[in-house]
């Protein structure tokens, strides 16, 4: 367990308040919370790579950047059009 | 045997963690959308550009790894700031209808 994990797993954790307000918040309170979430697995896999010191893990959360950022801008483009 | 790198891995680590932990908490405990976005801005910037840096002090700027996370700790911090004011956009148009300022906050120079 070296200081990269511990990172990890306490960022884990932090995301438990997060899923709350995604679970009971409104539906825009849960867009806000999503978008945070994304953020912190991005940083949660970023850490576990260099933990691992796999070069190839890096891969994960640049990709989950990218797709983070396209799947909260296509909620908010269907929210702007629909009364959910 | 603890090195001073090792000391200064310690810090950048915590101060990243502990930067996202605070963006997480400080998401339950405000009350509207607008105010909790705030938080959710913050933790694109402080916490990965930290985490960035503690990779890069490891394993070295120019190294696969510390490109990796550089290129991540930027894509996070420009895609939140886009996210950031689309939300803002779309939580103002459902919570108030329209995005011109009302009388009152053009009153107070909003």
């Amino acid at each position: 367990m070296n200081v990269w994990f511990v990172g990890a797993t306490a960022l884990l954790v932090g995301l438990v308040p997060v899923a709350w307000v995604l679970i009971r918040g409104d539906i825009l309170e849960a867009l806000v919370a999503l978008q945070l979430a994304g953020t912190v697995v991005a940083v949660v896999l970023l850490l576990i790579g260099e933990g691992f010191k796999r070069n190839s893990y890096y891969t994960l959360p640049l990709v989950l950047a990218f797709t983070n950022f396209v799947g909260v801008l296509i909620f908010v483009r269907f929210m702007g059009d629909r009364e959910l | 045997m603890t090195t001073t790198l090792d000391y200064a891995l310690y810090v950048l680590v915590g101060i990243g963690v502990t930067a996202e932990l605070v963006a997480c908490v400080g998401l339950l405990a405000m009350g509207r959308a607008i105010d909790r976005l705030h938080y959710a801005s913050a933790a694109t910037g402080i916490g990965p550009a930290f985490i960035a840096a503690a990779v890069c002090t490891r394993e070295g700027v120019v190294s696969a790894q510390g490109l990796a996370a550089i290129l991540i700790a930027v894509v996070l911090a420009v895609a939140g700031g886009t996210l950031g004011l689309a939300v803002a956009r779309i939580v103002r148009l459902r919570t108030h209808g329209t995005l011109e300022p009302s009388a009152a906050e053009r009153e107070r120079g909003g």
